[in-house]
């Protein structure tokens, strides 16, 4: 009988004793999450950017569009190439508020070559692989990094007679491609441009 | 003085009952209340309460369960009857129509949920003969973390499901056939999955009643009878309604070989070592899944495996598959499961009340598993609504949502994010997408739903950008998918915090 009090009052001791610690558990808990969340709205606060003040810088690598994908022969003669690859670029920003940064191509200065057509230079060509394809992303306020990769397709005319010795392959510059990083804040509306190019190299092998 | 002598009659009627009475109704406000927050700050599970509020909204307006978000991927017709065969949830219709909001669905499923206590007090006390007992075991039920999951997933025909397939086994168990033969059909006509659940509740009660000449044992006959030709009837009305035929979309049973449960049993017998291969998967999370549910009951159902017998079905279908949701605790899915549960603890508590030379308790085993249960509940829950961040909103933001809402003019077309879609969906022609970063089958998905949307001339487009994860990958998709691709159609007209309004420009 007396052990089964005792037994009795140590559970009781025991009940008492875990909800004494964690009642003080949740105080700790709740004051850490208030302090937490004191932190975060600081934290909001410094990292709060001027409203006009967006940063936009844009650079990209060198792109090989390598070896061709389809090769078109007219009278027995390579006369035009088609090559896809990709273009990688990094774009940085910095935003005051969330918005898009697009990535256009601008314009495409061919090199001279005495390996392309020069009668049909014009149709020389450089674009998005993909038409429907966009290079669109979402920034947020704060610094953004975005690793884009642009792919794209070419369209060589070239000139036969240049050409090397079958089964050879050489590598040459396209020439530069020249596009535009454009960065749109959804709240105040205003854009930021910037400019950056990439060489454009592509491998003729030609055919056996 | 007379309400007062009536009140305390009433009590002394209820008895231990009241309790449940006074549990069911604390359930019901205070994860009606939890959920509403939630809600409001627009972080809770949105993808199905988006779609039961714009089926019902539009079930009052003419048009009979219609809903947008689906069309062509389940549903050709938009009807959700093609989705899931799920008739029952029209029988919250009457009290949706009374507040026809995404709250009210929520306070409605919780409630649904929460009366399943009822059913589960009833066979305990069946059972145990001990109302005491009985009533630790209701209030038990209701704090079951496999519960919270059901509750927290919003309005589905889940809480339907759970809290019908309790009635059903009381009344099989009691041979109540008139309430029984009102509960069988609505309990199958909660969704087509609940057929096999059913049918495994007619084997119970057929091991439970035994004598092939009891009424009860005919009973259960019937109900397994009625179950298997239900389940099929079920995919033809499906089809009926509209359905793509599009299996599921998370591919839960590949490693089996199956794309549906309906051929799960014959993959599992072709393809046993992939059934095999497919129990390993994940198996840590599969045990820990097993250990949360028979662990708040001290693992008695494991002594009363009978009362197990009808959460077969579902347990089978869960451990063999690959999706997560099917072997967690947060899903609705735990309704297929939660009663039996219960069941089994009930037989195991008869099983170690009967053994004469045990001097246990039923009382303070109910008791322990009581306490047992609280501190899971006490551990889980804080980890469950964490992820809400449920007291901790962000009303500015939310306010800025709210203002952006109320822009939107009430019959205007509008495409949104499935986290703000539930609070437009109140219109025929509301649309949203699934969070792309599901799988990438959701995205191809989402990518066809929005190319075809922009055919239409969507009026509206509300974004935010600042969401949680999933719901802002959804708002990046649809701005790059269908915003940029029609930048010309549409003009940006107020943009704070990251919430984005987009109007179609009235030329296009």
């Amino acid at each position: 009988m007396e052990k089964q009090k005792t037994s009795k009052k140590l559970v009781r001791i025991l009940l008492v004793a875990v909800l004494a610690v964690n009642i003080a558990l949740t105080v700790i808990n709740l004051y850490l999450t208030v302090q937490f969340n004191q932190t975060l709205t600081n934290l909001r606060l410094q990292g709060k950017i001027p409203d006009s003040i967006v940063i936009l810088t844009a650079k990209a690598d060198d792109a090989d569009l390598g070896k061709p994908a389809a090769y078109f022969i007219e009278e027995g003669m390579l006369k035009r190439t088609m090559h896809f690859g990709t273009l990688y670029a990094v774009i940085y920003v910095i935003m005051p508020h969330y918005g898009v940064v697009t990535v256009k191509l601008k314009s495409f200065n061919l090199t001279e070559s005495k390996f392309l057509d020069q009668n049909k230079l014009n149709e020389t060509e450089i674009s998005y692989a993909y038409e429907k394809q966009s290079y669109v992303y979402v920034l947020a306020p704060g610094f953004n990094q975005i690793n884009a990769q642009i792919h794209l397709k070419a369209k060589v005319p070239l000139d036969p007679e240049n050409l090397p010795l079958k089964g050879e392959s050489f590598q040459f510059s396209l020439g530069r491609l020249f596009l535009e990083a454009e960065a749109f804040d959804f709240e105040t509306q205003n854009k930021t441009t910037s400019e950056f190019s990439s060489e454009i190299f592509i491998t003729i092998d030609t055919l056996q | 003085m007379k309400l007062i002598n009536a009140a305390v009659h009433l009590l002394e009627k209820l008895g231990y009952k009241v309790y449940i009475f006074i549990a069911i109704f604390v359930y019901t406000i205070a994860f009606s209340t939890a959920e509403i927050m939630i809600y409001q700050s627009f972080r809770i599970f949105t993808w199905d309460l988006g779609i039961f509020n714009q089926a019902f909204w539009n079930t009052l307006h003419g048009k009979f369960l219609y809903y947008t978000s689906e069309i062509g991927v389940y549903t050709k017709t938009g009807c959700f009857l093609a989705a899931h065969f799920s008739p029952t949830i029209l029988l919250a219709l009457p009290l949706y129509a009374i507040y026809p909001t995404g709250e009210n669905l929520l306070i409605i499923s919780t409630l649904i949920v929460a009366i399943g206590a009822l059913p589960i007090y009833e066979i305990a006390n069946f059972f145990l003969k001990n109302e005491k007992a009985a009533a630790t075991i209701g209030i038990l039920y209701l704090l079951h973390p496999s519960l919270q999951g059901v509750t927290l997933s919003g309005f589905s025909p889940e809480p339907f499901a759970v809290t019908l397939f309790a009635f059903i086994l009381y009344y099989l168990i009691k041979v109540d056939l008139k309430k029984l033969a009102l509960a069988l059909p609505l309990g199958l006509m909660t969704h087509e999955a609940s057929a096999p659940v059913i049918a495994a509740i007619g084997v119970y009660g057929m091991l439970q009643h035994r004598s092939v000449k009891s009424k009860g044992f005919q009973a259960s006959l019937i109900v397994l009878a009625t179950s298997i030709p239900y389940f099929f009837f079920a995919h033809y009305m499906r089809l009926f309604f509209g359905w793509t035929g599009r299996s599921s979309l998370w591919h839960e049973w590949a490693v089996v070989g199956a794309n549906s449960v309906s051929e799960l049993p014959l993959k599992i017998i072709l393809n046993p070592i992939g059934a095999l291969n497919a129990l390993a998967s994940d198996w840590t999370a599969k045990l820990l899944y097993m250990i949360l549910l028979l662990l708040p009951v001290l693992f008695i159902p494991l002594l009363g495996l009978k009362g197990l017998i009808p959460a077969t079905p579902y347990l089978s279908i869960s451990l063999l598959s690959t999706y997560r949701l099917y072997y967690s605790l947060e899903g609705h899915y735990g309704a297929f499961i939660a009663p039996f549960i219960f069941l089994g603890f009930i037989h195991g508590l008869t099983k170690l009340k009967g053994i004469n030379n045990m001097k246990i308790s039923v009382v303070k085993l109910s008791a322990f598993a009581f306490l047992i249960t609280l501190i899971v509940f006490a551990t889980m829950l804080p980890t469950v609504y964490s992820q809400y961040q449920v007291f901790n909103p962000n009303d500015e933001h939310n306010s800025i949502i709210k203002s952006f809402i109320s822009r939107i003019p009430q019959n205007a077309s509008v495409l949104t994010q499935s986290n703000i879609f539930p609070h437009i969906s109140n219109r025929p022609n509301a649309y949203t997408i699934a969070p792309p970063t599901w799988s990438y089958e959701y995205m191809l998905v989402d990518k066809e739903i929005l190319a075809n949307l922009s055919r239409q001339n969507i009026e509206y487009v509300l974004l935010d950008f600042a969401a949680e994860p999933p719901y802002s990958f959804a708002a990046s998709f649809i701005y790059t998918e269908f915003i940029f691709p029609n930048i010309g159609r549409y003009a940006l007209i107020n943009a704070k915090d990251g919430v984005v309004l987009f109007r179609l420009n009235e030329h296009a």
